[in-house]
């Protein structure tokens, strides 16, 4: 066996390790240092004021165990989640947010959880179906079958937008309730959203309202008034958690008032912890992500409503301008409609053109020191280039963009081959770690 | 302070460049109107924060967290914007920062176990028991999980709820109520015993002595044994590896992460080398790029949810890397030696501290139960006013 012990150091001086990790850092793109237009992650700029609130020493050092206590650092830590529920439950229009799930995920599955305790209360033993439109994030489907519940898959028609007819012919007295992400995962509104929550709850489901793309309508339309029944809102997303390289998060999942009683403990309510009388449980040992619950609490007061709502339009207006922008050269399916916060373009043209497939223009922004945008999701579109500026960057930083990504369109694909060529490392071979795994030094 | 840099001109440019008004932007999307509430300062942010800047003068420890030692350098580091605000290292090239960090991670949670395999991390101590408990149902499809009863309670009703919809049956191994320690497992165990969960050091801070034979029990009867150990209590107790554990978990608290009211903190695990392909959640792999330098990419990805949608075993997608970076940084500075004097200075200390007060017999690493008023409650009807207690500085 090789040895591979080489690969990690051992530290001699408090120096040696300053000095590792910090040049580390620099072989990073971040939001801090770089335009970020990650599709559906909401690379949005962290503000620092959201640093300080996780600094202070009374939070810093609270044990879970004080947190129901009557000391004044619990007191405001219990007053501060209270109103972070009240803001998500008034952004979302839902009753009540149960702040602990740790991440999107982990938030859809306490959702699905709850739906499948309502159905066996009410005796519906038979709703084992989750319905999922094949736009939908991997999450989706992982998180309802670990919930217990069967997949069925709904197809998305030809306007990029849940094809209802598909829908009627899948929704019934098995159905549990749909999964469904708007904007989709497309970068659309789906535009016959009541439709679709009227078929679903006609068959006696409940619908489920994936946040992920919440970005686009926060402040302007909620998931409870387009009749969704669950909920769960990524802070990371768009209430500017920093993404730390992969988390923490905080997905908390809400609901209407009558799944109240579902929400898993504890639930902040006016300074109080308590447990609701049907609840599905306990998510986490301890309350949650506090830190990030705190962070997300902080961006909410320091924007306003009204600084959420513009926040909302100007993402929808940047993902607009870069699609007008570019259709003519990343020409997508979609590329014609009008979009919600991201826009999906595709690599197909240039590919069949002249070989430029979606990841060498991933690699050609490398090379100008952008970050590239998700790539090969969703799966729909082949050559897939989904792109979501945030309303946080500013015009010249679009325009730079914007021209970044024409030049690497007139390049050709043996060309982009070589690139970037001023990275830390250069085509690292992908295949060779997978199939021959060296996990540790 | 501004946070939004379009100016009403900017958007005038972009609307007439895009050919729409802003209202066509949203015209499927039918408006509310929320009761309005105003932006605050950062000055008033911060005044509303106040009584949360007051330093707790006494910092509460307990269920294997607490107010541990942090080097200042973690901090540092942690706060560093490069790792901070980047995300999941899919581009391997502008993202070797991270990626670097958590094969370091991985290597250190591998050396500290003995284990074969670990992964980039997970949510907590209690979401690492989880996917530990997933992870052999999907190894042994068998249907029903022995967990010790000192196992930390809040961990106990964290897996009922995430095995809800898996029709996987919980049963309870009793602890002896002198020395603290579980009772035999035979009983409990049989021929649709997926995994045998003990933790050690338990919730009662004692040392399950007896855990390589309930090991060797579970193994006898095709159940995966997994331990949850102690971060700390690992370098100067025996090693999950050692003890026969096939999958090790824990809460990472420990390592250089603030108590901040309950997290975010960090789930660890690792497991023997046939697990490699059931780990959930990100994994670092090595490799070498086109000009043959050192590399780290993601790897095995096709494990995971965003490959395998409903046939996942894990539906886990992000992690808590920046806590992983802290623990990386804490083990980096303490080193082995100085995690094992740590260890030792918080196990003479606690045993000191614990004199004639202690209601369990069997030895203990940093934490005890006791029916002194001041410590925390523990939900236990059968142990009436017991406390617990935890030497951590």
């Amino acid at each position: 066996m090789t040895d591979h012990s080489s690969l990690i150091p051992e530290y001699r001086t408090e120096l040696e390790v300053v000095r590792r990790f910090t040049r580390l850092s620099r072989l990073n793109f971040s939001v801090d240092a770089e335009f970020y237009p990650l599709g559906s992650c909401t690379m949005k700029y962290n503000p620092k004021v959201c640093d300080a609130a996780v600094s202070l020493a009374g939070l810093r050092d609270l044990h879970p165990s004080e947190l129901d206590g009557s000391s004044p650092q619990a007191e405001c830590l219990r007053r501060i989640l209270s109103e972070l529920n009240a803001y998500l439950s008034l952004l979302c229009g839902m009753e009540a947010f149960a702040l602990s799930p740790a991440a999107g995920a982990h938030g859809e599955f306490a959702g699905c959880l709850i739906i499948r305790k309502y159905h066996l209360d009410n005796k519906q033993t038979d709703r084992t179906e989750m319905l999922i439109p094949d736009s939908a994030h991997g999450t989706n489907p992982a998180s309802a079958k670990g919930s217990g519940f069967e997949v069925v898959t709904v197809r998305t028609g030809p306007d990029g937008c849940v094809d209802l007819d598909d829908l009627r012919s899948k929704a019934g007295s098995r159905t549990a309730g749909m999964m469904m992400t708007n904007p989709n995962t497309l970068g659309l509104f789906e535009r016959r959203v009541e439709d679709v929550t009227s078929i679903v709850h006609a068959a006696g489901g409940l619908m489920y309202y994936d946040g992920a793309n919440l970005n686009a309508i926060v402040g302007l339309a909620s998931p409870g008034s387009m009749g969704f029944d669950v909920c769960h809102v990524n802070l990371h997303k768009t209430f500017a958690v920093p993404h730390g390289g992969g988390g923490p998060g905080a997905g908390p999942v809400g609901v209407t008032k009558k799944l109240a009683e579902y929400l898993p403990a504890p639930v902040y309510s006016r300074g109080k912890n308590t447990t609701p009388s049907k609840s599905i449980g306990r998510m986490m040992a301890f309350g949650g992500n506090i830190g990030a619950l705190v962070r997300a609490h902080t961006y909410i007061v320091a924007m306003g409503l009204a600084g959420l709502r513009r926040a909302a339009k100007d993402a929808v207006i940047s993902a607009n301008y870069i699609r007008c922008a570019l259709k003519d050269l990343y020409p997508s399916p979609y590329s014609e409609m009008p979009c919600a916060h991201e826009c999906l373009l595709s690599a197909s043209k240039l590919k069949a053109e002249r070989g430029i497939t979606a990841n060498l223009v991933a690699k050609g922004l490398i090379e100008r020191g952008i970050h590239p945008p998700t790539v090969y999701f969703p799966l729909l579109v082949p050559e897939a280039l989904l792109i979501e500026p945030t309303e946080t960057e500013s015009l010249e930083t679009l325009d730079e963009f914007i021209r970044a990504m024409r030049e690497i369109a007139a390049l050709d694909g043996e060309r982009l081959s070589l690139l970037p060529t001023n990275s830390p490392i250069r085509k690292p071979d992908e295949a060779a770690a997978a199939r021959n795994p060296v996990l540790k030094a | 302070m501004k946070f939004l840099p379009l100016s009403a001109r900017d958007r005038t440019t972009m609307l007439a460049s895009i050919g729409l008004a802003e209202q066509e932007l949203h015209q499927h999307v039918r408006m509310d109107s929320p009761s309005i509430f105003d932006a605050r300062t950062e000055p008033e942010i911060m005044a509303d924060l106040e009584p949360l800047a007051v330093p707790i003068r006494e910092p509460l420890s307990g269920f294997g967290i607490g107010n541990y030692f942090i080097p200042s350098v973690v901090n540092t580091i942690a706060s560093r914007g490069e790792f901070v605000t980047a995300y999941t290292p899919y581009q391997p090239e502008c993202a070797q920062g991270t990626l670097t960090t958590i094969f370091e991670f991985q290597s250190r949670i591998c050396r500290l176990t003995g284990m074969d395999v670990s992964n980039a991390g997970l949510y907590d101590g209690s979401t690492a028991v989880v996917e530990a408990v997933l992870m052999a149902m999907a190894e042994t499809a068998r249907t029903e999980v022995a967990v010790a009863r000192s196992v930390c309670p809040a961990y106990r009703e964290v897996l009922a709820t995430h095995l809800l919809g898996r029709g996987a049956k919980i049963v309870e191994i009793p602890f002896d109520m002198t020395t603290g320690r579980i009772q035999p497992i035979e009983k409990y165990v049989n021929e649709n015993t997926l995994g045998v969960v003990i933790q050690s050091p338990n919730v009662f801070g004692v040392v399950e002595r007896e855990i390589s034979d309930a090991f060797a029990a579970a193994k006898n009867s095709g159940a995966i044994p997994i331990q949850i150990f102690h971060p700390l209590g690992v370098t100067i107790l025996p090693t999950p590896a050692e003890v026969g554990a096939e999958i090790a978990v824990a809460e990472g608290q420990p390592l250089g992460i603030p108590l901040c009211g309950g997290g975010p903190f960090l789930g660890l695990i690792a497991a023997s080398s046939r697990f490699m392909r059931r780990l959930p959640g990100r994994i670092v792999g090595h490799t070498r790029d086109v000009e043959g330098r050192d590399a780290f990419v993601l790897t095995l990805q096709t494990r995971e949810q965003h490959i395998r949608r409903e046939r996942a075993t894990s539906n886990i997608c992000t992690n808590q890397a920046l806590m992983t970076l802290r623990a990386t940084v804490y083990i980096g500075t303490m080193g082995m030696d100085g995690m094992r004097a740590e260890a030792l200075r918080l196990r003479n200390k606690a045993d000191r501290a614990s004199k004639g007060k202690r209601i369990f017999s069997g030895e203990i690493f940093n934490e005890y139960v006791s029916r002194e008023k001041n410590g925390i409650p523990l939900e236990y009807p059968e142990l009436i006013n017991a406390t617990l207690h935890a030497v951590t500085q």
